[in-house]
């Protein structure tokens, strides 16, 4: 009997590693400064309406020691001591931060998932990916190969990814969007000044740009797609050398294969700017009525 | 460098010489950079709009008169960059402030970061933006309220609150 | 007698008289804000005396051909840009170079560096292709404007990887 016994236990995996239990909860001002740094796994960051930061969620133990602390108006937390010999990707720590706190996130391998925000949020990985929903302030994005997806009519957003996909709804203001082979991904944007660019990826963009504003959107290799509203007036310069330009528009001039068409569309006002080595550009008319104007469009068969 | 050598080096950047625009950049880059991080309160914002300015500079370099020092033509191009990148945000931080957090004049001392000694440069960055803004453009950079107005698009009134409120907070701050 | 205490105005005075006027960046923007200067622009739209005075000095300054159509009262203008810059590609070129030897020496992990030298080769391709596009072409300032571009989208690249969080 023993001996059975003895096979039972062992049939059954004892956890090598204990888990932390994490609760921590401090008073912060309601514009706090907070600096999250060197978190592991996924941390879901979420706005409330209370003047407290507080964390609550499990770290196995080789993630290392929680610090935790500050002043109202400067607060701090993060991780000591991880085994960066292995990949901790089971850690799961939920933050909540005053709505309009100023919060930075820095970590190599941490991910964001974050809601609820109103002030300023900066998040700045190496393989972390970020996905936030809402309308802080102003969002600053850098991941090196991380998807980056923000849905919101976020004021002042710049995003940096080499690899990740970007994909951004419902955004407005002031935008900077940057990958070197990921694509650009615009759905709902009603914009006052938009750059985007990358090397290898393609540019989706399907939104306004308000009068006086400005999009400038630039790849080498990929294609660009412009969806806009059919009575918009822009001024264009569209460079296409190899892939040509194709338009729903009216455009005066001659687009086709090669070169590069300067002319406008309607009574002009917005200043659009396009260029692309090997890709095509397309400028497409939105549906006077469309059932999704948030959603993406999209080149690679990703539109609605 | 020398007064007479930089107003040399405008004229050959406005016909298009980088390298003369570099010079121009290393003897201004100093000063419009600590203007920059002082309104924005944030050192990668900072360089960021840093690079911005003197990218317009290049661009608007050719309607540049001489009528005004370079120095000073410059600067004010840079109030006007960062504050037309951070118009809506301060904009909507100014209103929201005043109108509806008038007992923030009063609002608990400023704090330092542990360990980290607090001088007027570390306090103002942790002012409310709005308040920074107010702050580093009258007190520090000799605009007036209507001015101040102008360019960011509040009222006078509410430049004279913000300034009451920084100069406060301010004081807490380093009063100890 | 008790001495009254200062406004906050007069407080602070002192505290702003002591405040250093410059303040250097910590690190040198000069690179990417180069790569960002564009050629001096032309005007888009100007009286057709002038695009002439501008064609000729153009094709006398540079081997460049620029070339204009009207049509009714709505003159469109295909690009007419300075002529290419050499001078300032090699200097991106140089500042690129710098950077990543700088990034060579630095402690980043091996998946980290793998990523990063998987990305550094999409954009020296575009480089690559840009650049043999402009041999061939010697005079476009369309392709110098992208080939310029992708010099700058590199700095831009190996600055960001200059910050990355290091585990």
């Amino acid at each position: 009997m023993r001996p059975a016994v003895l096979l039972l236990a062992l049939s059954f995996p004892v956890p090598l590693v204990a888990q932390q239990r994490i609760d921590r909860r401090m008073a912060v001002s309601s514009t706090a400064a907070i600096r999250i740094n060197d978190l592991v796994g996924m941390v879901r960051l979420v706005g409330w309406d209370r003047d407290s930061l507080v964390v609550v969620g499990e770290l196995p133990a080789r993630a290392g020691q929680l610090y935790f602390g500050g002043s109202p108006d400067a607060a701090k937390l993060g991780l000591k001591g991880t085994d960066t010999s292995s990949v901790v990707s089971s850690a799961t720590l939920e933050v909540r931060v005053p709505r309009r706190a100023r919060v930075s996130v820095r970590g190599a391998t941490v991910s964001l998932d974050a809601g609820g925000l109103e002030g300023n949020l900066e998040f700045i990985t190496t393989a972390g990916r970020l996905h936030l929903e809402g309308a802080p302030y102003t969002v600053t994005a850098e991941t090196l190969d991380g998807n980056v997806e923000v849905a919101g009519p976020v004021a002042s957003l710049r995003v940096r990814t080499a690899g990740g996909t970007v994909v951004l709804r419902g955004v407005r203001g002031d935008l900077s969007v940057t990958t070197v082979s990921g694509a650009i991904l615009i759905g709902g944007a009603r914009v006052a000044r938009a750059r985007l660019e990358t090397v290898s990826g393609e540019i989706a963009w399907k939104g306004a740009i308000e009068r006086g504003g400005t999009l400038d959107a630039q790849t080498h290799s990929g294609d660009i797609e412009l969806r806009l509203p059919p009575a918009i007036g822009a001024d264009l310069e569209l460079s296409a050398p190899a892939g040509g330009i194709s338009s729903e528009f009216t455009l005066r001039g001659k687009p086709g294969a090669g070169g590069t068409l300067r002319t406008s569309i309607g009574d002009g006002g917005a200043a659009i700017t396009a260029r692309t080595f090997r890709g095509r550009i397309s400028l497409v008319k939105q549906p006077e009525v469309d059932p999704n104007p948030a959603a993406p469009g999209g080149i690679s068969g990703t539109s609605q | 460098m020398e007064p007479d050598a930089l107003s040399l080096e405008v004229r050959r950047a406005q016909a298009g010489d980088a390298d003369a625009f570099a010079a121009l950049y290393r003897a201004h880059v100093g000063r419009i950079h600590a203007v920059c991080l002082r309104l924005e309160g944030d050192p990668a914002a900072a360089e960021e709009r840093t690079q911005d300015v003197f990218v317009r500079a290049w661009d608007r370099l050719p309607g540049f008169r001489h009528e005004s020092a370079f120095g000073t033509w410059l600067h004010r191009l840079a109030v006007n960059v960062v504050l037309a990148h951070r118009r809506t945000q301060w904009r909507r931080d100014l209103r929201v402030t005043v109108v509806e957090e008038p007992e923030l004049l009063e609002s608990p001392r400023l704090s330092p970061d542990p360990g980290i000694g607090m001088d007027l440069d570390s306090a103002m960055a942790k002012l409310p933006p709005g308040a920074r803004a107010v702050f580093v453009l009258h007190d520090i950079e000799g605009y007036g309220h209507a001015e101040i107005a102008e360019l960011t698009g509040i009222a006078e009134g509410t430049s004279k609150a913000q300034l009451f409120r920084a100069r406060r907070l301010l004081r807490k701050a380093l009063d100890r | 007698m008790t001495s009254q205490r200062p406004d906050d105005e007069t407080f602070l005075r002192s505290h702003i008289s002591d405040l250093p006027r410059s303040i250097e960046p910590a690190s040198d923007l000069w690179p990417p804000i180069e790569a960002r200067l564009a050629p001096r622009a032309r005007p888009r739209m100007s009286p057709m005396f002038m695009q002439l005075a501008a064609a000729i000095a153009l094709v006398a300054i540079s081997s460049a051909v620029t070339w204009y159509f009207v049509r009714a009262s709505v003159p469109v203008v295909v690009v007419a840009m300075a002529p290419v810059d050499r001078a300032q590609l090699a200097r991106l070129a140089r500042a690129g170079d710098v950077m990543e030897e700088g990034l060579g020496s630095s402690s980043l992990a091996p998946e980290t560096r793998a990523v990063l030298e998987r990305n550094l080769v999409v954009i020296d391709s575009a480089i690559a292709e840009s650049q043999r596009a402009l041999d061939a072409d010697p005079g476009s300032p369309v392709l110098a404007g992208l080939l310029r571009a992708a010099h700058r989208q590199r700095v831009e690249f190996l600055q960001q990887a200059a910050r990355l969080p290091r585990s």
